[in-house]
């Protein structure tokens, strides 16, 4: 069937902000999808809430409204776009949720509009547990035993009858939130109770527990001929029990039998069918006994997914490209396949290598303990392929970026057998290592396999790396010949890990294995397993016999992404990458790209000339380097990573685009830009840095309390805080980080109820471009990622600004900036303070651009390839009376009684946008799109600490104008009534009831303000904090956001929300 | 123990790799399959005889033999070639290993190679002479061996996958109709798909003598098995085929089978460069539109434009890839067969239902 012309105007929806189970992967689908809608003609508007999405970039679109994702804004686009069709597959649980919403409220059938892909009674029956169960029923398949209730009685019903262990997953939360395993039955209660309450309909799933089967995922698409095709397979090396996203994963799956494997591809089949998945993408996931072969299905994804995006990398078969094209009318046999050119994309992908997924966790951020359950907790992903399960496995190690140059494990060697064991027990992220020191430390393998329920083929693998240790370390360097380094390249060891093992240095590894000649050889990832030939060169490397890469004689310019997403180092490093890397390709030059996350735009094969899947680490990075030899190498855009292999790389001779490494330097090394800023006459905080307990001590009291103290050996925030008097510095100092000569402290002195700003600019170290000032809601000492900022700043006096906007330049010009720089300033009573200076892309960089409309990216790399900025004719922009706000989003729902207070080190993992010509509406924008539920109307709590007492009156006072009723404890019932608030004391915890967390458990409370009362009266704020948390109300832990929301509120009650003008392309459309 | 290998073409292109299993010397007809499953499968498909077949997919082994989905009692493709073979198994139906499966039968396994680099070059020059050695590690010596060692032409291909005489199965269901079906080397799959719909089937070897044999059994259609070599060489079967077929017979065929009715009955045979050799070609029935995946193993193909120059002919199925014909149907007589396998093993099932079912319906239709 040719493209339907029935339909002209089509909305996709996006992901919103990334948070746990909804992250990249989704800018990745979306931006497919709308290309290829563009591509065939269609006129596309695109909604998403989060900034710094390629998706968002209006250049791939027509309209792109930046708006909260909910009905009322979809209603009004579908009024003023007149749209008529709407891809609901794209976005994830999102764009599916209120896509379902959209048709429940009747919205759908109202403007007559269609759902693109799926409608919402597949939807329903894909999402809502017991319709699915009686759908896998009906075709004769199996589901695990299990009962959606409703109440907590009915749950306990359900255990009688089936006993534990028993799985609980509420439905309709993202990446499975809320569920987990029960071992007993006081465990069982807590988690239905608490999956309740997430669940947007009260709904939860209890069922048996498959743990320890073995785990598939099958990804199949259909089209309108009800043609369907597997695109892959995946095994899980964790059993049932962990979360797929959570789960070391391989692609394709390893331990099925043909006529196994052809009974999960048929039942997928069956399934996508009986769903009435019409056309595009979805993800059926399966248990099998290892025993006996049996299988259950366990859930099916009725969209594009996390897996989706995994296997469109692994296999080149670019899913959301091709749903998309489906959803319009299209067949898959009239699809050309990408990759070569040459035959139709109505086949099933094969592959010749393996391809091995890691997670990555940032557990100490959320100070929770590491174990794994069905609710999702990673961060973040990388993928590696390789010739076999080791050398993919070793690769992925390397790329994650946690300290290792492979799979290493030496710190878990040492530990006694009974440790062992335990770790084997546990589902953790720590397991393969605990499988690799079990293996070393002697034990069984059938034992091994059976403790950590790992399938034997993985644990042989794991074997086969710990023998070949062994012989590395028997021979060691001299024993070193061509077959054997030939040999330990190919089960993936670095030349780090061989320079350990046979007690030599990497460079000494490295020149012999360039002597020998043992080069990696680059394959082509190709769908077709080399049968037809690839015009598409996206590569990974192997060490084997020939390579496939052959460089071209035009001039290369490499960009390096970002590695896998972590809290800190999000998708606006890839927004970065990936923009320059197609601005580059504009501008003539080969672009060729590194990355290892599969969840990115920037590892898609179009958005680079030539695409490596591996591990951004300096030995695979200066392999491509020789091989390719590129004119230069963009490091400053895909965050920490890069940047991290400026010096090893200039070391080495390679040319480093933009900023040079020695002015790099001076940004980075306090004392040399202390000195400068006093030259320059800049102020800054005054800080020291504290070699020993005792000067820490001194520093401290010297500068004064407040204190900000951090370790220097860490960026980011980790393990920042604030401290504001001696004991709390001796807990930190004691506790938090062991301080010595070779880990120092900083101390800083921390400008209370300063404000902050954010300045993103571009220089070529002549003439500097300033995308704008943010002006931080938050005050200083909460991280600026955590922050919401403001653009363009709404109290800064004239003189502030233009004080920033000296210091910029002046910065800018002695550091002789090619490229980006960011500036952090603190402002109290009108002075300006300089915090700290990148001289790289900020995490603010897409929301900057976005909302001033000046293409930093692109002014960025023209600079670094040598254009000036007077020599640019860049657009006229900037600020044309609108607001722009970003709300960071955070993922504390995974991790049921974390603390939700901010402070210095950063814990979200999102953000959003918000834009308005009015400020009051930008901000409210932004806290809806950030799912923040303001209520219009009801019971406030306040219990804030004595700093906050006096700024918290007004705020009161306004909520009460508001209607509010205004709670407290004794301490703020005090102040409040004193200053004439009218405001109800409410027990405190343990002294009567109802006290504050019964009112929030039994839904009396809409809105808690709640700043840290200090060590005393922690427990209790926790206690109250999470409460909060559990029920979804609004918790706001600091004075200046609670003062932001109350004039949010105050402008929601009086008005509407109105979509703002929508984002054109200044090129035109 | 394992040995140095040498893996060479006939073109001079050549590898080094090592056994895992057997060791001497051995020739045959090069080529790739690029199933990712279905090694046991593979192997014991009578079509690989006189091949030497190499695996796309570099972990081959990891689930063991089942013994489950042999295709026949022993392993006809002459020895096989992987990137890593795997020691481990994992699968609670595995009886043994690839290995021990393959030296019970005295094949030779190789692997340790850059299996992505012969591969290449066997897209490039096609299904290829060439052998493999483990006494001769000379390129160049073992060249001369290779360019004297016998064409796959020069085969006896069927000595080995036929039987002598007729042997009769039972079906599993209750239609009276029986079938004939001619053996070139039949996969066992087949018959049992067969058995679903036939009442008695006479498996009987092409090469019998046919006037003494099947003039006792009561049949109601022929079925044309699949097989090994080179259809435009095999001439003794042609007559009889006119003849069922001038006696209205409905005549049905799989792969070498359906190769064998296109040429008896005037069509054109054309040798493909590398042939289609896996379980993922998408096939496209002409009639519905509907694609389906399938299982193809074969060198040679009907051509295409002889079908379109054909007055009797249509083609009803069409291969995706690269437009070869991979179905046809008599304008007129009841005589249809397919070029894929839709008894899958290895593979998608997905045309097995189509595909027996509508030969079932012919030969109901034509009996009615």
């Amino acid at each position: 069937m040719p493209k339907r012309n029935d339909i002209q105007r089509i909305l996709v929806i996006g992901a919103g902000p990334i948070v746990i189970g909804q992250a990249g992967e989704f800018d990745y689908s979306g931006s497919q999808a709308v290309k290829a809608l563009k591509n065939l003609g269609y006129y596309v508007v695109v909604l998403n809430s989060n900034p710094a999405t390629i998706m968002t970039d209006p250049e791939l679109s027509d309209r792109v409204y930046i708006e909260p994702i909910n009905t009322d804004i979809i209603e009004q686009i579908i009024q003023k776009e007149k749209i008529d069709a709407i891809l609901p597959t794209v976005g994830g649980q999102t764009a599916l949720n209120v896509s379902l919403e959209l048709h429940d409220k009747g919205l759908i059938d109202k403007y007559g509009v269609e759902l693109l892909g799926v409608s919402a009674e597949s939807i329903a029956k894909a999402e809502h547990r017991e319709l699915f169960r009686q759908s896998i029923e009906n075709i004769g398949l199996e589901s695990p035993k299990g009962k959606t209730v409703k109440t907590l009685k009915d749950a306990i019903e359900f255990y009688d009858e089936v006993g534990l262990p028993l799985i609980i997953r509420p439905s309709l939360t993202l990446g499975g939130s809320g569920g987990g395993v029960a071992n007993t039955l006081d465990e069982f209660k807590s988690i239905v109770i608490n999956g309740l309450s997430l669940s947007p309909i009260t709904e939860v799933l209890v069922e048996e527990s498959l743990i320890g089967w073995k785990e598939y995922e099958f990804e199949v698409i259909r089209d309108n001929n009800d043609n369907a095709i597997i695109i892959a397979s995946i095994e899980n090396f964790d059993p049932m029990g962990v979360h797929t996203g959570d789960s070391i994963t391989v692609a394709p799956a390893q331990t099925l039998s043909d006529d196994e494997y052809q009974k999960l591809r048929d039942y997928s089949i069956a399934v996508i069918r009986e769903i009435g998945v019409a056309t595009g993408g979805s993800n059926i996931q399966f248990a099998l006994n290892p025993q006996n072969g049996d299988i259950r299905v366990i859930e099916m994804n009725p969209r594009v997914s996390r897996s989706s995006a995994l296997v469109s990398k692994a296999t080149g078969f670019p899913i959301a490209k091709i749903a998309a094209m489906l959803a319009v009318g299209l067949n898959l046999d009239e699809i050309t396949n990408d990759i070569t050119k040459s035959t139709p994309a109505s086949f099933e992908p094969v592959l010749d290598y393996i391809v091995v997924k890691i997670p990555r966790w940032d557990f100490e951020k959320f100070k929770s303990d590491n174990s794994l359950t069905t609710q999702m907790k990673s961060v973040g992903e990388v993928m590696a392929i390789g010739s076999n399960f080791r050398e993919a496995l070793q690769k992925a190690y390397r790329s994650l970026e946690i300290g290792l140059s492979g799979f290493e494990s030496e710190k878990f060697n040492k530990l006694s057998i009974d440790e062992i064991r335990a770790g084997l027990g546990k589902f953790t992220p720590d397991l393969p290592f605990f499988i690799k020191s079990a293996i070393i430390n002697g034990l069984n393998i059938t034992e091994i396999s059976q403790l950590s329920r790992v399938d034997i083929w993985f644990v042989e693998n794991i074997k086969m790396i710990c023998d070949f240790e062994k012989q590395l370390t028997n021979v060691g360097f001299a024993g070193l010949d061509e077959d054997l380094l030939r040999e330990a390249k190919l089960n993936g060891f670095s030349d780090i890990q061989i320079a350990k093992l046979t007690g030599t240095t990497t460079e000494i590894i490295r020149k012999k294995r360039i002597e020998l000649g043992v080069l990696p050889t680059y394959k082509k990832v190709d769908t077709c397993a080399a049968e037809f030939e690839a015009v598409t060169p996206y590569y990974y490397s192997t060490y084997l016999t020939e390579n496939e890469s052959e460089p071209s004689d035009k001039t290369k310019i490499i960009v390096l992404g970002g590695g896998p997403f972590r809290i800190g180092q999000g998708l606006e490093f890839d927004y970065c990458a990936s923009q320059a890397a197609m601005k580059l390709k504009e501008l003539d030059y080969e672009v060729i790209l590194i990355n290892c996350n599969p969840e990115t735009v920037s590892t898609d094969y179009d958005t680079s000339n030539k695409l490596y899947f591996e591990p951004v680490h300096i030995e695979d990075v200066m392999n491509i380097i020789e091989l390719e030899k590129p004119y230069g190498v963009v490091l400053q855009l895909g965050g920490q990573t890069p940047l991290k292999l400026s010096k090893e790389l200039m070391e080495n001779g390679v040319r480093i685009l933009g900023t040079e490494q020695q002015n790099i330097d001076l940004a980075e090394d306090r004392g040399k830009l202390m000195e400068i800023l006093d030259n320059l006459h800049i102020e800054f905080p005054p800080g020291a840095m504290a070699k020993n307990r005792d000067e820490a001590f001194v520093f401290a009291s010297k500068i004064g309390y407040p204190v900000i103290v951090r370790p220097s050996y860490v960026l980011g925030g980790r393990g920042m805080a604030i401290v504001y008097d001696e004991h709390d510095l001796s807990l930190f100092i004691d506790e938090a980080t062991r301080v010595s000569e070779n880990n120092p402290v900083l101390i800083d002195k921390f400008l209370e109820n300063a404000l902050e700003a954010d300045v993103d600019a571009v220089s070529d170290g002549q003439d500097i471009i300033i995308a704008g000032i943010m002006e931080h809601i938050e005050e200083a000492g909460i991280h600026s990622g955590d922050s919401c900022s403001v653009l363009p700043s709404y109290s800064f006096s004239p003189y502030v600004k233009d004080r920033i906007r000296e210091i910029t330049y002046q910065i800018a010009r002695k550091l002789q900036i090619k490229g980006f720089i960011n500036i952090q300033f603190a402002i109290s009573d009108e002075k300006i303070y300089l915090i700290e200076v990148n001289p790289r892309a900020s995490r603010t960089v897409p929301f900057v651009s976005k909302s001033s409309g000046i293409p930093m990216n692109e002014i960025a790399v023209r600079v670094m390839t040598g254009e000036k900025i007077a020599d640019m004719d860049l657009p006229k922009s900037g600020f044309y009376g609108h607001f722009a706000v970003k709300t960071p989003v955070f993922s504390f729902s995974k991790f049921p009684g974390v603390d939700t207070v901010l402070g210095p080190e950063m814990r979200s993992t999102g953000e959003v946008m918000g834009i308005s010509e009015f400020f009051g509406e930008a901000y409210v924008k932004s806290q809806i799109g950030a799912g923040n539920n303001l209520p219009l109307g009801g019971n406030v709590f306040i219990s804030v600490n004595d700093h906050d007492k006096r700024s918290v009156v007004p705020i009161a006072q306004k909520l009460r104008l508001l209607g509010f009723e205004i709670y407290a404890t004794l301490g703020t019932f005090s102040t409040l009534h004193v200053e004439g608030v009218h405001v109800n004391l409410i027990h405190k915890i343990g002294a009567g009831h109802p006290n504050v967390v019964e009112m929030i458990h039994s839904g009396n409370i809409q809105m808690i303000i709640n700043t840290p009362l200090g060590r005393k009266a922690y427990q209790d704020d926790l206690l109250i904090r999470s409460a909060a948390l559990q029920n979804k109300v609004l918790c706001i832990t600091n004075i200046s956001a609670a003062r932001a929301i109350a004039d949010g509120m105050e402008w929601l009650q009086r008005h509407k929300i109105t979509i703002h003008n929508p984002f054109v392309s200044r090129k035109g459309n | 123990m394992s040995k140095k290998a040498l893996v060479m073409l006939e073109s001079g292109f050549y590898l080094y790799g090592e056994t895992f299993c057997g060791s001497g010397e051995c020739f045959g007809e090069f080529v790739f399959n690029t199933a990712m499953t279905g090694y046991e499968e593979i192997v014991t498909d009578p079509s690989y005889r006189g091949q030497i077949v190499t695996f796309t997919y570099p972990l081959i082994g990891n689930y063991g033999v089942t013994f489950n989905n042999l295709q026949s009692n022993s392993i006809h493709s002459e020895a096989v070639i992987i990137r890593e073979n795997s020691a481990i198994i994992s699968n609670h139906a595995a009886k043994m290993s690839f290995a021990d499966f393959l030296t019970s039968h005295g094949k030779m396994g190789i692997h340790k190679l850059d299996t992505r680099a012969l591969t290449t070059r066997l897209r490039k020059y096609g299904a290829i002479k060439g052998g493999i050695s483990t006494d001769e590690l000379d390129p160049e010596k073992f060249l001369q061996k290779i360019t004297e060692a016998p064409d796959i032409s020069d085969f006896n291909l069927y000595e080995e996958v036929i039987g002598n005489e007729v042997l009769t199965f039972e079906g599993n269901t209750a239609n009276a109709l029986n079938l004939l079906v001619v053996d070139f080397g039949i996969k066992r799959s087949i018959l049992e798909n067969l058995r679903k719909y036939y009442n008695h089937i006479y498996l009987v070897p092409f090469d019998i003598n046919f006037d003494a044999n099947i003039a006792n059994l009561d049949f109601d259609a022929v079925f044309l098995s699949n097989g090994p070599g080179d259809p435009r060489i095999v001439h003794s079967f042609d007559k009889y085929l006119h003849e069922f077929a001038y006696n209205n017979f409905p005549i049905i065929g799989i792969c070498f089978g359906h190769q064998l009715i296109g040429k008896a009955f005037g069509l054109k045979i054309d040798k493909l460069i590398f042939g289609h050799h896996g379980g993922n070609h998408p096939v496209k029935n002409i009639e519905t539109g509907k694609v389906f995946i399938t299982s193809q193993n074969h060198n040679y193909a009907i051509s295409h434009q002889s079908i379109i120059e054909s007055v009797d002919w249509n083609m009803n199925w069409l291969h995706l890839y690269d437009n070869t014909v991979s179905g046809i149907k008599h304008k007129t007589l009841p005589i249809s067969s397919v070029q894929f396998h839709p008894e899958a093993s290895p593979g998608p099932n997905d045309a097995a239902l189509v595909v027996f079912d509508d030969f079932f319906k012919i030969v109901k239709d034509s009996n009615a």
